[in-house]
C-alpha cells in the first residue's frame, strides 16, 4: 500500500492515514540484531521454503555437501591398464626399485594385485604357447644342460633330475613366451613370459633329490611328478620375501616387484596338496589346496585368502597339460 | 508445459547428472570390446563408479577394491551385454551386486558389529559430558553429518537414494538395477528423503522446518 486514504473531515479527529503504512514501515525497520558469534551456526542458514519444491531444494543444497573424493591416480592407472588390456610394465630381474618411503598400506590391496595378475596372465595367454585349442601343446624335448643361460622360447624341456646340469643356470623368458622345465619325473616348473629364475642348486644325495631355485620376478607354476617322494625329496623356491617348500602339489608362485607407489611381494597359491611358506621375518604358513598367501616386501601383514581366479587358471592348465614322458 | 516424470516436484531434490549412456553404436562397439569403446567407457564411468562405491561403503580401500572388481566383471561380462539395452543400469547393477556381496560377507558383518559396539560404548561414556546443540553443530562439519545420515539409511534406501541423487539415474534405470518396480523405487526414494529430513533436522537452526514439508510421493 502506497499510503493511507483520507477520511471525511470531522469524522473522528480529522484527516488521518490508515495505520497500515506506518505499521509496515516500523516493522520493516525493526531488524533483529545478529546473535553473538558463540551462538551463531557455522552453516549457512537456508531460507524458509515457501513450497514443497523450495523445501526440496533446501535439502538438496545440504545433501550436495556430501562430496565424494576423486579416485587416486594410482587406482586409475591400475584399473585402466587391466581394463584396457594394456601390457603391464615389468621390472627387469634383479633391478629392484628402492623401497618406498611412504608408510605401508594399512591393508593388502588384493584387488590391485589381482588386476595386475590378470593383465599379466592375459598377456601370457594371448601371446604364449597355450593360446588356442588348436595349439598342439608343448613338445617335450630333452636337453643336455650346460649350466649356461637357457633362453625359453615357447618350449618345454626335460633335464635329467639326477644331474646338476642346470645348477647355477639363469632361466629367462623375457619376451619369449613361456617355458616348462621338467626335472626328470620329479618336478616340472613353468615360467610365464617375462620371468627369471635362478637355479641355485640341483643335487642328489642317496635317497634324496633337491632342487632350489630363486625367483626374483615373474610367475612360476610348479608341479610334483610321480617320482617325487614325500618327506625325502625337496623342492624349494625362494623369493625376496621368503621361501616356499613343496610337499607334493601343484602350486604357483608370483613375484611382484616393488613400484614407486606400492610394495611388491610374493603370492603363493596352491591347487593340490600343501606348500610351506616361510617369510624372512620368521612367519610361516601351511597353504593348502585352494588357498593362497601373499607376503609383502615391505613387511605388511601377510594376507591369506582363497586362490584368486587369475592364479587358479594357470595351475589347472599345467595340471591338465601333457605330461613329460615317464610321468 | 509438459512435465516428465523426472521433472515433477515430487521427485525431490534435483539429482546430479550421471555418467552418459553411450550411443547405440558405442555400446555395440563396447560389447565387441573395441579398444576405443573400452577407453571411452572407462573415461566416462571410472570416476562415477568409484564415487558411487565410496558413497555406498564410506571406505576408500573398499571402494578401490570394488572399483577394480567392478571393471573386471564388466570386462568379463561384456559379451553378455545387449547393446540394445541402456548401459547405465547394467553397469550399476554389477557395482550394486558387488556392494551387496560385500555387505553380506562375514568379515564385513563382523567389522560392523565391532563398530557398533564401539559406538555404544562411546555413547555411554559420552552421555554425561554431552555438549549442547550449538557445540555439536560447531564440532562437526555439515558434510560429515550428511555423510553419516546417508550412511544410516537402510541399505535398500541408501542404494536407491545414492543412485538417484548422486549418480543421476532415473527411477526406471534404478528399478532395472535393483530389480524392483519403478513404483517401489520411488517409494524407497521418498522414504530415504523423509528419513534424511528427520536426521538432518537439527541443522535447521531457526526451527522453521525448512527441511520439512517437502511433499514427496
Amino acid at each position: 500500500m502506497s499510503g493511507g486514504k483520507d477520511l471525511p473531515f470531522g469524522f473522528g479527529l480529522g484527516p488521518q492515514r490508515e495505520p497500515e503504512g506506518e505499521f509496515e514501515r516500523v516493522l520493516n525497520a525493526w531488524q533483529a540484531p545478529e546473535p553473538p558469534a558463540s551462538l551463531r551456526s557455522p552453516f549457512p542458514v537456508p531460507q524458509p521454503a515457501e513450497d514443497s519444491a523450495g523445501a526440496a531444494r533446501s535439502l538438496g543444497m545440504l545433501l550436495r555437501g556430501f562430496e565424494a573424493p576423486e579416485p587416486s591416480a594410482e587406482l586409475r592407472a591400475a584399473v585402466r591398464a587391466a581394463f584396457l588390456g594394456a601390457p603391464v610394465a615389468r621390472v627387469q630381474a634383479g633391478a629392484r626399485t628402492k623401497p618406498r618411503s611412504t608408510p605401508p598400506a594399512r591393508r593388502p590391496r588384493w584387488g590391485l594385485y589381482s588386476l595386475l595378475a590378470v593383465a599379466a596372465l592375459l598377456l601370457v595367454w594371448f601371446a604364449g604357447p597355450w593360446r588356442s585349442a588348436s595349439d598342439p601343446g608343448p613338445v617335450w624335448s630333452r636337453v643336455a644342460g650346460d649350466g649356461t643361460l637357457l633362453d625359453g622360447a615357447n618350449r618345454s624341456v626335460v633335464v635329467d633330475s639326477t644331474s646338476d646340469a642346470l645348477s647355477g643356470a639363469r632361466v629367462l623368458t623375457a619376451g619369449a613366451g613361456g617355458l616348462r622345465i621338467a626335472f626328470g619325473d620329479r618336478f616340472q616348473v613353468e615360467l610365464t613370459e617375462g620371468s627369471a629364475l635362478d637355479v641355485s642348486a640341483v643335487g642328489t644325495t642317496p635317497g634324496q633329490f633337491e632342487l632350489a631355485m630363486v625367483g626374483e620376478q615373474g610367475g612360476y607354476v610348479l608341479q610334483t611328478g610321480p617320482g617325487f617322494r614325500k618327506g625325502q625329496d625337496r623342492l624349494s623356491l625362494r623369493t625376496p620375501e621368503g621361501e616356499v617348500t613343496v610337499r607334493g602339489t601343484v602350486f604357483a608362485v608370483d613375484r611382484y616387484a616393488d613400484t614407486p607407489d606400492s610394495a611388491g611381494g610374493t603370492c603363493v597359491c596352491c591347487l593340490h596338496g600343501m606348500v610351506e611358506v616361510h617369510d624372512q621375518r620368521g612367519g610361516s604358513w601351511n597353504t593348502g589346496a585352494g588357498r593362497s598367501v601373499f607376503v609383502f616386501s615391505d613387511g605388511s601383514e601377510a594376507a591369506e585368502r582363497p586362490v584368486p581366479e587369475p592364479h587358479h587358471r594357470p595351475m589347472v592348465r599345467l595340471d591338465q597339460a601333457p605330461r613329460p614322458s615317464g610321468w | 508445459m509438459t512435465q516428465t516424470p523426472e521433472s515433477r516436484s515430487d521427485a525431490g531434490p534435483a539429482p546430479r547428472p550421471g555418467p552418459p549412456d553411450l550411443s547405440t553404436a558405442q555400446r555395440a562397439a563396447l560389447a565387441r570390446r573395441d579398444p576405443r569403446a573400452l577407453e571411452e567407457f572407462f573415461e566416462a564411468y571410472f570416476t562415477p563408479l568409484y564415487q558411487y562405491l565410496w558413497r555406498m561403503l564410506g571406505n576408500v580401500h573398499q571402494a578401490e577394491d570394488l572399483t577394480q572388481e567392478t571393471f573386471m566383471q564388466i570386462h568379463r561380462n561384456l559379451e553378455r551385454y545387449d547393446p540394445a539395452r541402456p548401459l547405465r543400469p547394467w553397469v550399476f547393477t554389477i557395482a550394486t551386486n558387488l556392494v551387496r556381496d560385500l555387505w553380506r560377507s562375514a568379515p564385513h558383518r563382523a567389522a560392523r558389529s565391532a563398530e557398533e559396539l564401539e559406538d555404544a560404548v562411546g555413547r555411554e561414556r559420552f552421555e554425561e559430558e554431552r555438549p549442547g546443540p550449538a557445540a555439536v553443530a560447531e564440532g562437526r562439519e555439515v558434510g560429515d553429518q550428511v555423510a553419516q545420515a546417508v550412511a544410516d539409511l537402510p541399505e535398500a534406501l541408501r542404494t536407491t537414494f545414492v543412485l538417484r541423487f548422486y549418480q543421476g539415474l532415473s527411477f526406471e534405470e534404478i528399478a532395472q538395477a535393483v530389480e524392483r518396480t519403478e513404483v517401489a523405487v520411488r517409494k524407497r526414494f521418498s522414504r530415504a528423503l523423509e528419513q534424511l529430513r528427520q536426521d538432518l533436522a537439527h541443522l535447521d537452526p531457526g526451527g522453521q522446518g525448512f527441511l520439512r514439508g517437502g511433499k514427496v510421493h
